[in-house]
Order: C-alpha cells, then structure tokens, then sequence
C-alpha cells in the first residue's frame, strides 16, 4: 500500500471532524484485518478487547496521521505494536528472559512424519500452540506476507533471527498437524 | 547430519523463494539424497502456502458495541457533545457488514486483503434477518463440532453449559416473540443479538474445551502405549 489516496483522504478529514458514521466505516473496512493479527497473535481470550484498543488509540491519534500511508497501513501498524507489546509483557510477567522476543525460545522440535494437506481450522489451532516468539514472526512472515526484514523491524530483532524463528514454527506447526491428522501409512 | 546442518539456512530461504543459481545446484544435489531434508522443505512449503491462504477473522459484533460505547465515553470527557445515539446509528450500517460475514464458517470469512463489500444502509428488519442467519449458521456449525469430537467434558462442565445454553436459548426464543409481535426498537433487537452472540461464545469454549481433553486423553495414551520402534 502507498501513500494515501483521495477515499482515504476523504474519509480521514470526516472522521477528523468528529463523524461517527466515517469512523464506523473505518473500522468496518480494517477490523477484521486488524482483529485477525490479534487473534493470531496474541489468542482469542485478548484479541477482542486488543482490537477495541487499537482502535480507540487510532481514534485518538487521527489528528496527528500525517497520511504518508494508507489508512490501513497505519492502523496494521498500530496493531503490530499492540499486539508485540502484549506479548512481550506476559514474558516479564513471566520473568522469561525472551522480553525482547529475539532469543531463540526453545531448540527446533524433532522431525515429525510427513503431513498431507493443511486444513485452515488445524493450522489455526497449530498457531494458538506456538511460543510467543516464533508465533508473532510466523504470523508476520506467514500468514501475513512480509519480509524477513519486515518482520525483524516490526519485532527488534535481526533478520537472521526472523528466518529461523519462522522455521521454528514451521516444524512446531508440522509435529502438531502430524498428530492431529496423521497421514496412514498406506498415503505416505 | 553434518550436511543437513550446514545446509539448513539454504532449505529455509529455499521454502521462501527460489534460490540463486550456484545454491540452488548445492541444495538439489543434497536433496536427491536426503528424504528427511526433502520432507522438511515440502513441509515448510505445504504450511507456509497454507497460512497465506488462512482468511480473514471477522470480530463478533458485541466488540463494535463495546468499542462505541468507549468512543462515546471518551468524547464526552473530551468535551465533545457527539450523542450515543450518532454511533448507534452509524453502528447498524457498520455490524450490518460484519453480520454478514460471522455466519459463515467459524473461521472463515472476508477473504484477506479484499475491502469488505460496499453496503447501503440496511433497514434494522433486514438486519435482523441477516444477524440471525449469520448467527445461525455459525451455531449450527460449532453445535456439529460439538456433536463429532470424540472428546468428553466433565460431567459437571457439560451440566453447566447446558444449563447456560437453556438460559440463552430462552432469551433468544423471547426477543424472537417480541420481534414477531412487532416489538420495535434497538432495546429487542440488541437483545437478540447479545443472545445470539453469547450463544456463539458458549459453544466456542465447548469446542475449545473438547480439543484440549481430546488431547490431554492423547498424551495420556501415549505415555502408556508400548515403544512403537
């Protein structure tokens, strides 16, 4: 996404002059991109009081939006930085040593059998089970599409550290399935 | 393994995207030799093709009306005097685009990285109808997941999810009469919606709470089960 274009403009200056109808529009146009990161990222117990957070803070901040991107840009940015916020705040609550999220968490579990096809409600599932780290760079990588260099700016960590945290949930991800859903012996 | 090992940057960046040439010759010549390398690699594949193709989550509308009544708390101690009843308004058109979606597949909705469709507003009758078939669908599918897992709850669990789905499914039948009889207003409607919306939550947890005995019984009947190799 570029900068913003004249409906993004035109929408913001509404919400800026206090319509509550544009800002509904705003939400009904970004909420369920910006509630997926959050359920994803940090579970469904807080993804739904995040989501009213994240934007409550882009009500807050409307006038200060400078429009150097696209709405939904910026509100997917704000929701990348609440979302690495709650997640690095429950490691300190659980005195883990992984508060900045770039230490690797765990060693790489050992290979699993070979899985067949990935059925949406088992990788979700899978993502639920994933350690703080590597879930929020798997998400970023993964299922949202960005670049490792992306992913390591959005979560301080070095590039690198993105790559093999991806794989990490990668194989966490494929010894889960293998157990959900076994592929007979006879289909390998 | 030393091969393995060394070439395990260049099977992580090969399941990204293709390679440059002279890596891509290494790697191949690797794999031709190792199954479990190349298990790994369509592994990686397999998952990383499937999370971007997960769609969209669509928030339960009870997080908009949640969020709407912080706004109108907030911009009244701001000083600013937009009325409740301004984002209430706004609200229908809004949960109105959202309803549309939450009866589908319990995960499953908008397409990711598509805009929601544009929609005129709806008149509150219509609204209702689509809610209640949205919700309805979502029901119906997370009551047959309920029925399928091959997991129990305990006794004492399922006794007071029962009964909580009695007390929901009573609201729900009540707001229905009213609406019928041609009870008006947001009062009966919000009403069903919060039934509905708190019946979808009960059954989720059930579900939720179904996969994870189903696995604790797994785990168990690993621990006992003979050494397989």
């Amino acid at each position: 996404m570029g900068a913003l274009d004249d409906a993004d403009a035109a929408l913001l200056a509404r919400c800026r002059a206090g319509d509550g109808a544009a800002f509904a529009e705003l939400y009904a146009r970004h909420a369920s991109r910006v509630y997926s990161i959050a359920y994803r990222m940090v579970g469904p117990n807080d993804a739904e009081d995040l989501v009213q957070d994240i934007f409550l803070q882009a009500h807050r901040k409307l006038g200060s939006f400078r429009g150097e991107s696209a709405l939904g840009t910026w509100l997917f940015r704000l929701a990348t930085n609440a979302c690495v916020d709650v997640l690095r705040s429950r490691q300190s609550r659980m005195m883990d040593r992984m508060a900045s999220l770039d230490e690797p968490d765990s060693p790489e579990p050992p290979a699993a059998p070979p899985i067949s096809a990935v059925q949406a409600i088992d990788l979700e599932r899978a993502i639920q089970t994933l350690p703080a780290a590597c879930r929020a760079a798997f998400v970023l990588h993964d299922v949202e599409g960005f670049g490792h260099h992306e992913v390591g700016a959005a979560l301080g960590i070095a590039e690198g550290t993105s790559k093999s945290q991806v794989h990490k949930a990668r194989m966490r991800i494929r010894a889960y399935l293998a157990q959900a859903r076994p592929v007979p012996e006879a289909a390998r | 393994m030393s091969a393995c090992t060394d070439l395990a940057g260049l099977l992580q960046d090969a399941a990204d995207g293709p390679l440059p040439a002279a890596d891509r010759v290494r790697l191949d010549a690797h794999l031709a030799s190792c199954a479990a390398c190349r298990d790994t690699l369509a592994a990686s594949r397999l998952i990383r093709g499937a999370a971007a193709a997960l769609p969209a989550l669509t928030p339960p509308p009870r997080v908009w009306t949640a969020l709407e009544r912080r706004l109108a708390a907030e911009t009244a101690r701001d000083g600013r005097t937009i009325e409740r009843g301004q984002w209430r308004r706004s609200w229908l058109a809004a949960a109105a685009l959202l309803a549309l979606a939450v009866g589908m597949a319990v995960l499953t909705l908008v397409p990711r990285r598509e805009p929601p469709p544009a929609q005129a507003a709806i008149e509150p009758s219509s609204w209702t109808d689509q809610v209640e078939a949205g919700y309805g669908e979502a029901i119906a599918q997370l009551e047959a997941l309920r029925r399928s897992s091959d997991a129990t709850l305990d006794p004492q669990v399922a006794v007071s999810l029962d009964a909580s789905l009695a007390v929901v499914d009573r609201a729900i039948a009540e707001s229905r009469s009213a609406l019928r009889a041609g009870a008006a207003g947001d009062a009966v409607r919000d009403g069903l919606h919060d039934a509905l919306a708190d019946k979808v939550s009960l059954l989720e947890r059930a579900v939720l709470l179904l996969d994870e005995n189903r696995d604790g019984d797994d785990s168990d009947a690993d621990a006992g089960a003979a050494p397989q190799r």
